[in-house]
């Protein structure tokens, strides 16, 4: 969730998993140029705009604004792709990283069910 | 069913983990607790924030997704069928009449459980996988996902006009994320303290129910997401 329409680099790489190298915006063996990316005199990039680039969905309302998953063929949770990390939390609460559960060096099925 | 397979696949070196989405953790208790082999081996765990809706692609239930050992995504979500539908089982009689209707509804469909099942344990038994779906989201789609979270925020923050406003935009951006009409629906349907509601039929603030958006897509066939098989 971010708060404003300006959001630190820092922000958008805790929130999505790009990266700000000096060629840009990266993630995995991706690139997009920073040229055409507006910055303001602290270095803030405008949020809907790098969403526009990264190829992330925002919707924003009431001065917040969250940040969707990535859109289009052939991204997201794709064959191929590594799982993503999601948090979960087990039966007593306690948060569980979809990365330690790779850990184990198993396969896996993972399985959704809901009470509704 | 997937406590069978759990053990079933061991021998396999396949764990199941089995997620229950609910934004009140409390409601899928009851049935973890229920499911203590799955407890035990520490596989059974709880979406309280629709995070493996946005992130995983898990619109609707039953899904799965399956994973290799090195943690990449061997078949990307699709509906996962383990026990047999309805078929030609007879309406339970003394169902409320829309409860019915949507049993009838939920007959009118194909069974593919056998087929899930055996595809499933072939990639178990030998790795083969089915030919991959293109899982990837519309921006219609990303944007629905984004607007849910951003309502269930509101919903902590007891924001509830806010957290209307953005789930009534998730159900019309994306009218096939099922979990997060129905999680919308169950929450204004499902008295305080009660097992959640699985009639949502007077859904309040929030347009279409369960059944009449369920015919509004043409009936059960386009109610799951298309399997590979």
């Amino acid at each position: 969730m971010i708060t404003a329409e300006l959001v630190t680099a820092s922000d958008w790489e805790a929130g999505t998993g790009w990266h700000l190298e000096d060629k840009g915006w990266c993630e995995g063996d991706r690139c997009i140029p920073l040229n055409g990316l507006t910055r303001d005199d602290e270095g803030r990039f405008h949020a809907q705009e790098l969403a526009r680039a990264t190829g992330r969905a925002v919707y924003a309302a009431d001065g917040l604004l969250a940040v969707g998953p990535e859109y289009g063929s052939g991204t997201g949770a794709v064959a191929g792709s590594a799982l993503p990390n999601v948090t979960l939390t087990d039966r007593q609460g306690n948060p569980v990283t979809v990365a330690s559960l790779v850990s184990r060096r198993r396969r896996m099925v993972i399985h959704a069910w809901a009470p509704w | 069913m997937w406590q069978g397979l759990h053990k079933e696949f061991q021998a396999h070196d396949v764990d199941v983990i089995v997620i229950g989405i609910d934004v009140v953790p409390e409601q899928c208790h009851q049935y973890m607790d229920k499911a203590t082999e799955l407890i035990d081996a520490g596989v059974s765990l709880i979406d309280s924030t629709h995070t493996t809706v946005a992130a995983l692609n898990f619109r609707n239930v039953p899904m799965a997704l399956w994973v290799n050992a090195d943690g990449t995504i061997a078949l990307p979500a699709h509906s996962s069928p383990v026990t047999p539908g309805w078929g030609d089982r007879p309406v339970p009689e003394g169902l409320p009449p829309r409860m019915a209707g949507r049993i009838e509804q939920l007959k009118a469909g194909v069974d593919r459980h056998q087929e899930y099942l055996t595809a499933l344990r072939k990639w178990v038994q030998t790795s083969e996988t089915p030919p991959p779906l293109d899982t990837g989201l519309t921006e219609d789609q990303a944007m629905s996902a984004a607007a849910f979270e951003l309502g269930d925020h509101f919903r902590v923050a007891g924001k509830t006009d806010q957290q209307v406003a953005c789930w009534r935009a998730a159900h019309e951006l994306d009218p096939n994320n099922w979990s997060a009409k129905r999680q919308a629906w169950t929450l204004v349907t499902t008295a305080d303290g009660a097992a959640p509601d699985l009639i949502q039929e007077d859904t309040g603030p929030y347009d279409g129910n369960w059944l009449d958006d369920l015919v509004a897509v043409g009936g059960i066939k386009n109610y799951y997401p298309p399997t590979p098989w």
